[in-house]
Order: structure tokens, then sequence, then C-alpha cells
């Protein structure tokens, strides 16, 4: 593979190299770290992989990226070295075909990737999955899910109003990268539950709009919580409401506490919430979208002609996606809505170094 | 005084040669011409790329009219498919059809 003759440019000073990086349309918005060849270097001996590996083909560009252009974007993000192979697994994710990075880039649509960590690293790298666990004040939060978005700027070339079509984005699409708390859940670790050992690190990829806060400060059994859990994961608004595909729930400790004392494993609001967060067939034909031929996207076993019919918000039980985070104090949940069935699956890496 | 040292920073936009991809060359006209049509399956898709091959084959002779349908209107096409319509379409014609 060759590489580029002129990789790197010199700039006066680091405020000009600041503004340079503006003009050129290779920030978020935000000031970047100018990423000088001796911070990509120690950025880059943080893993035991060739610089110029590639790792994946990153749409809509197409472009092959290698191990050292993502070492420069996080470098840029304000990514300690040891963030690096966790950013590294999130692109190797993002970029499986079944993701469809290139549509979750161009829709007009809110979505961006959310990247969820799970494993021994989360407490290495101190990631935060405890208070404000979507929000600012975590380093690795913050710059692991900026060098992620800042890889699909500068590399996959998504700008706003050209290559990337969001009517609004959202402010996830600064940052958008959260851990479990593994240690105080009731139920297995999300990357047990989908087959990955205890130990071992991971990053998943899903495809998500904005956290929708789900409260519920009254109820002092599972029914009530799952509830407002399932009405809001059945909002008129969302996407999964049209288009199936696939929805995270997060919930927080004081709701999980409550869930669990009841003797309730995961798969029991996962059912719970498949049973009831679903919406009337006629409803969802005639107040979101395209009237009768909406029929032709959903299961077979839909029954279309019943207008009392309930359709699931997404076609399967274990299209739901349930993780334990938040704060400690707080009644409250969050639902992720994702984008459909046109980015059908979350994908799930390995971090390795 | 002395010089200030300038610093050396990379290139964010990938550091790997590409590979320059140029547009085919434009058609005069399309008498005479293969036209592949690619419905990316939105729900209008198909009534806005009929009406358009309608108009179209009017005003030109056109020799075949070959038709596609994407699976996903979100993803790109697979490759072998584009592959395909290269092959056998001397002009290409998609839409969104939201």
């Amino acid at each position: 593979m060759q590489t580029q003759k002129d990789q790197t440019i010199k700039l006066d000073d680091w405020k000009e190299a600041i503004e340079y990086f503006y003009e050129q349309k290779w920030t978020d918005g935000l000031p970047i770290v100018p990423p000088k060849r001796e911070f990509v270097e120690e950025m880059l001996s943080s893993v035991n992989r060739d610089p110029d590996e590639v790792v994946a083909v990153f749409p809509p560009r197409e472009i092959k990226v290698t191990v050292r252009d993502i070492a420069i974007n996080a470098v840029m993000a304000g990514c300690k070295p040891e963030y690096l192979p966790v950013v590294i697994a999130g692109v190797e994710a993002a970029c499986e075909p079944v993701f469809n990075l290139s549509g979750i880039n161009a829709t007009t649509h809110v979505v961006s990737p959310l990247m969820i960590v799970n494993g021994p690293i989360r407490n290495k790298l101190s990631i935060n999955s405890r208070h404000n666990v979507f929000g600012q004040g975590f380093r690795a939060n913050a710059t692991i899910g900026r060098a992620f978005r800042l890889c699909m700027m500068n590399l996959g070339g998504g700008y706003p109003g050209e290559t990337d079509m969001s009517t609004f984005g959202h402010p996830g699409k600064f940052t958008y990268c959260i851990a479990e708390n593994e240690e105080d859940s009731p139920w297995e670790p999300f990357h047990v539950e989908k087959g990955f050992d205890a130990d071992q690190s991971t990053v998943t990829v899903f495809g998500g709009e904005a956290p929708q806060s789900v409260t519920n400060h009254i109820a002092n059994d599972p029914y009530g919580i799952c509830y407002s859990i399932a009405q809001v994961m059945t909002n008129m608004g969302n996407n999964n409401t049209f288009m199936s595909g696939q929805i995270l729930v997060v919930i927080g400790p004081e709701h999980a506490a409550t869930i669990a004392k009841h003797g309730w494993t995961k798969d029991d609001v996962r059912y719970y919430l498949y049973q009831n967060a679903r919406s009337n067939i006629d409803k969802l034909r005639f107040n979101g979208r395209y009237g009768w031929t909406w029929n032709n996207n959903w299961p077979k076993w839909y029954d279309r002609k019943n207008p009392d019919e309930m359709i699931p918000i997404v076609p399967r039980p274990d299209d739901i996606h349930i993780l334990y985070a938040g704060g400690s104090a707080g009644r409250f949940s969050v639902v992720v809505p994702g984008w459909g069935r046109i980015s059908p699956k979350i994908v799930t890496k390995v971090i390795r170094d | 005084m002395e010089e200030q040292q300038m610093i050396e920073v990379y290139k964010p936009t990938g550091t790997l040669a590409m590979e320059s991809i140029r547009l085919s060359t434009r058609l005069d006209t399309l008498d005479g011409k293969v036209l592949g049509i690619v419905n990316n399956g939105k729900w209008n898709s198909k009534d806005l790329l009929v009406e358009i091959e309608s108009i179209l084959t009017k005003i030109f002779n056109v020799s075949e009219v070959l038709w596609w349908k994407k699976e996903s209107y979100s993803s790109p096409s697979p490759q072998d498919l584009r592959e395909e319509i290269a092959k056998k379409c001397d002009a290409v014609l998609t839409a969104i059809g939201d």
C-alpha cells in the first residue's frame, strides 16, 4: 500500500495550527490538539500494531484507514495514548457493512453511533458508567467519542450539509461514548450476554437518537417502572416506532434495584417491554408515515387486517438491548431509540492492544 | 532574536495514497443506448422513475430499459450489482422518491 508523500504540514505555532484546522474543516467545531509527529508516535506506542496496518474501509469516502490515521484523529480529540485501542475497535465495529455507517452518516435522521464499552478496560481508563454517564466531565468518554466523530468527518468525509445531511443532528454527534456499570449491576454484563468472556473488553456500536429520559418516582414494583419505559419506547416521533430495528434501554440503579428485588431477570424485563412497547396499527399507518404501504416492511405475522393489532416496537425481543448505568441517586432510566431496520444490528468488537 | 521553530503536524484525512476515479464520459444522446433504472426501494421511488422513464423513452429512441431494485434504500448497492449495471448499461438513472 502506497502512502501519501505529503502526510504532514509545517505551521508557525499551536495557535496557527488550531486556526488552520478550522479553515480546512478538519474539526467538529471545537479546537483540536495539533497532531504533532511526536504526539502521534506516542499515541501509536500504546498498541502492538503496525501503524500502517489497514483497519477498515471507512464510508462514505471508502478510504482505507490505518492505525496511524486513527491515532492522528485521537490526538486531535485529546485522547490519552492508552485510549487508542478503544477508538480503533470502535472504527472496526462501525465499519462492518451490517452497521450501515454510510447510511448513518448520510441520513436526514438525527442518528449518531453510540459507543458502549464493557470489560476490564473501563476501569483501567476510567470510562464513566455512573453519574452523568451521557454527560460532560470525563476525559475518556469525551475524547474517545470525539475521536470517533473526527474519524467520521476527516476519514469518512462526513461534512454537515454536504455528505452528512442530518436535518437536526443531536449533541451526541460531538461525542457519544458510555460504559456499563458491571460492578453494581444485578445482571450479567452486556458483552457477556452477547457471548463474550467477562475478562474481555469490548466496544459495541449502536446507531442512536439522543437519550430520552424515563422518570418514574412512584412505582415500587417492576411493572410500574417497565410500563413507563415502554411508554417512552413507543412515542410517536422516534424512528423505531415506524422503522422497527433495534432499541437500547439503559436502566438506572434505583430502577434496577426495584426490578431486581422482585426477582426479575434481564430477560423478564426484555419480554415485558416486547409485550408492552407496542402501538396500534392504525395509529402507525396514519400518524407518521406512508399509510397502507407501510405493511410491506413488517414481519409476516403482524395481523394487518385487524384494526386493533398492536405492533411491537422492534421485531424480536432480542432487538431490545438492556444496559445498567447511571448515577446511584434518581429514579430514572433512559431510552436510546435507534435508526430503524436500515441499520439492522449492533456490532461488538473485542478491544485488543 | 532566535527564529521561532515551526511545528510539523499530520494531516488528518488519511495517509494512504488514494486511487482517483473519474466520472464516465457523458453521453450526447440516449438514442440507441441501454438505460438502466435503479429503484432504491423508497415508497414513491418506482412511481417517480416510471414517469421519468416514460418521458425519456418518448424523447429518445432508447434501445432497451433494464430495471433493478436495491434491497435497502439506505445502504450502498452491493459491489456485484454495481458491476452488473455498469456492464449492461450505457446510462443509469436513480432517484430517492421519499
